[in-house]
């Protein structure tokens, strides 16, 4: 069992369909145990790589945790839930899907906000004007919280947010967001803008290794024959494999 | 040598009553608005909230000199030299090594109403060295600072409301002369920058345009519902001031010199003294009465048998409150590996005022970080 080198997929949605594809592009195909409800499968013709479908969330955890080699998840969970993300897992492969950005979002109307600096200007008279810290609505807390630690700004109000974030200034429970987006048509629906400076992450999918994980020979030999499938070239895999042994 | 570990903290509470201080221990809660508009961001982020039945937020005591400044200007308290001692309440920021939860012991002083003012910042200063100096071998650092003499130059340069404000909140977060230099670069950089629609703003000037109508024309959009508490008539009113500024009022370097130049302003008194008098004859800006102050400082800590400690000036010396109006001072031991102050304070002039006072009211305190006092860096680190 050790020997086989675990790789956690997504297990439904967009990201499933595009990590399947894109698997597929690469002459992969899986197989998924006991149908589309199954949570574990394989690689057909690779019986040293077994797949187990998870969240993107749960990827990412498992990844730090050391509990799966390798998972496709995107680079903005692997930064919200990995505590030091660089230190726990490793990003190997960018797969050049699922691209979106982690984006500071005010609304429309706030004419005199290009930029975080001007941001920075309504957060401080906000706070003057109403005795309270303007609220960012987000699901990404940590990835919220280390962006405004580097820019030295600590005047503003977290409010957790779990789906829908796009509408909490409509509903008043938050002043901005800090929410991913990918063409923007989901802001601008709900009045909201980008601003200069507040691109905090340029996210997509990508192959990640957890480096809390016991690599055996075997399994690096399998990431080799992977890699080499996916169209890394030698030296890269030389440097994967220095990198993991 | 740290002598503190065998000598009870609660000594220096004494030393204060029997130097004439009355002894009161302010509410545990203030409300949360009149704690957000005088404490700094750092503070404010690490603050301890509750709130009342009635849905009142309040916040646990961040310091004693704002439920002491509260209680004094409602009447409450009889005399005007107060020594506190107790709890008071921020979870720890990152680099706090003396403590891990969110109450710390303080002991200090107020003084308030005194016009006295060079005369009281000096007493102020040389009883707090006295009392520490008791539980220390070594000598104490002091270092001070006068930030109206900041905020006075910050005047001279005429610079605009928003850049004024962004330099102040700078330099209240403790950021030395070149990090803030660099800031400012930076946010000049990146300035307001959209193409300013004059036109539209001449329209709105002359009354021809609302609020609402310049922001549906600049957005392109009629439907618009989301202002996230903000009113209209700001976020226009700040978007031409934003706009005016890129056509007229441009920063120069001179400007961005004079501030670092300032700020870099350190080392022992009588060197900075002649920094400080050079600087003004450059820059044509009058320092006669900070310096008479810093040198009557001076003459009263060395008048009260304070010449072994080293006193220096330290233009960037700031505190992460935001009420701080004239003298800021901290008392560290020459112990090198000991960052933070054991002692810290200065001048409010302006807190009364803002908490409502009719007149203006002259204030001074200083507080002593028992836990820091207490904390004895050679054994924690064996």
């Amino acid at each position: 069992m050790s020997h086989k080198l675990i790789l956690g997929i997504p297990n439904k949605g967009r990201l499933q369909k595009q990590t399947v594809d894109f698997l597929k592009e690469n002459s992969l195909e899986i197989e998924r145990g006991r149908g589309d409800r199954g949570y574990i499968g394989r690689l057909i013709g690779y019986d040293n790589i077994e797949l187990i479908f998870l969240s993107p969330k749960e990827i990412s955890l498992e990844l730090m945790k050391g509990s799966i080699d390798l998972g496709v998840t995107g680079l903005d969970l692997i930064n919200e839930y990995v505590r030091l993300p660089d230190m726990n897992t490793h990003n190997i492969l960018e797969l050049g899907f699922g691209k979106a950005d982690v984006v500071v979002a005010i609304p429309i109307t706030w004419i005199d906000v290009m930029s975080i600096n001007d941001l920075e200007d309504v957060i401080y008279n906000f706070r003057v004007s109403t005795g309270k810290r303007l609220r960012i609505a987000t699901k990404y807390p940590n990835i919220s919280r280390n962006f405004f630690e580097k820019i030295g700004l600590s005047d503003y109000l977290l409010v957790d947010s779990h789906g829908a974030t796009e509408g909490a200034p409509a509903y008043g429970s938050s002043e901005i967001i800090i929410d991913i987006t990918s063409t923007g048509s989901t802001l601008a629906a709900n009045q909201l803008k980008r601003i200069d400076l507040g691109t905090i992450l340029e996210s997509q999918a990508c192959l990640f290794s957890g480096l809390n994980r016991n690599w055996s020979k075997d399994k690096i030999i399998t990431l080799s024959g992977l890699l080499t499938l996916l169209g890394s070239d030698k030296a890269y895999i030389s440097k994967i494999v220095s990198l993991l042994s | 040598m740290n002598k503190a570990m065998d000598k009870d903290p609660s000594s220096i509470r004494e030393f204060f009553i029997n130097k004439g201080y009355t002894f009161c221990n302010p509410a545990m809660t203030i409300p949360a608005d009149i704690v957000m508009n005088f404490m700094g961001e750092d503070v404010r982020s690490r603050l301890l909230f509750t709130s009342s039945p009635s849905g009142d937020e309040l916040c646990l005591r961040p310091d004693f000199t704002l439920p002491l400044a509260i209680s004094y200007i409602n009447n409450e308290l009889q005399a005007n030299k107060f020594v506190y001692d107790g709890y008071a309440f921020r979870f720890p920021s990152i680099n706090e090594k003396t403590r891990y939860c969110p109450e710390f012991r303080q002991i200090g002083i107020e003084n308030f109403g005194d016009k006295n003012k060079i005369n009281v910042e000096g007493e102020v200063i040389s009883q707090a060295c006295e009392i520490l100096s008791s539980f220390y071998d070594d000598h104490l650092e002091i270092k001070i600072s006068d930030i109206s003499m900041f905020y006075q130059l910050l005047n001279h340069l005429k610079i605009d409301t928003h850049l004024f404000n962004r330099v102040r909140r700078l330099y209240w977060r403790g950021l030395g002369a070149t990090e803030i230099k660099d800031s400012i670069k930076k946010i000049i950089n990146t300035r307001f920058d959209a193409k300013p629609r004059l036109d539209l703003i001449d329209e709105y000037k002359n009354n021809n345009l609302s609020s609402i109508a310049l922001i549906q024309k600049l957005t392109g959009s009629d439907d618009l519902s989301i202002f996230s508490g903000r009113r209209p008539d700001d976020i226009v009113k700040s978007y031409i001031d934003k706009s005016e500024l890129i056509n007229g009022n441009v920063i120069n370097d001179t400007v961005i010199e004079q501030i670092t130049e300032f700020l870099s302003i350190k080392g022992d008194i009588s060197r900075v003294i002649k920094l400080l008098g050079n600087f003004q004859k450059k820059y044509h800006i009058d320092f006669a009465e900070g310096i008479e102050n810093l040198e009557n400082r001076v003459k009263i800590l060395k008048k009260n048998q304070m010449t072994k400690d080293m006193i220096e000036f330290n233009a960037t010396l700031s505190r992460k409150v935001e009420y701080y109006t004239g003298l800021i001072f901290e008392i560290r031991t020459k112990n090198e590996n000991k960052n933070e102050p054991i002692a810290i304070g200065g001048r409010y002039d302006k807190i009364f005022e803002e908490l409502g006072s009719a007149k203006p009211i002259p204030a001074v305190g200083c507080s002593i970080y028992v836990d820091r006092l207490l904390f004895d860096e050679g054994n924690n680190e064996s």
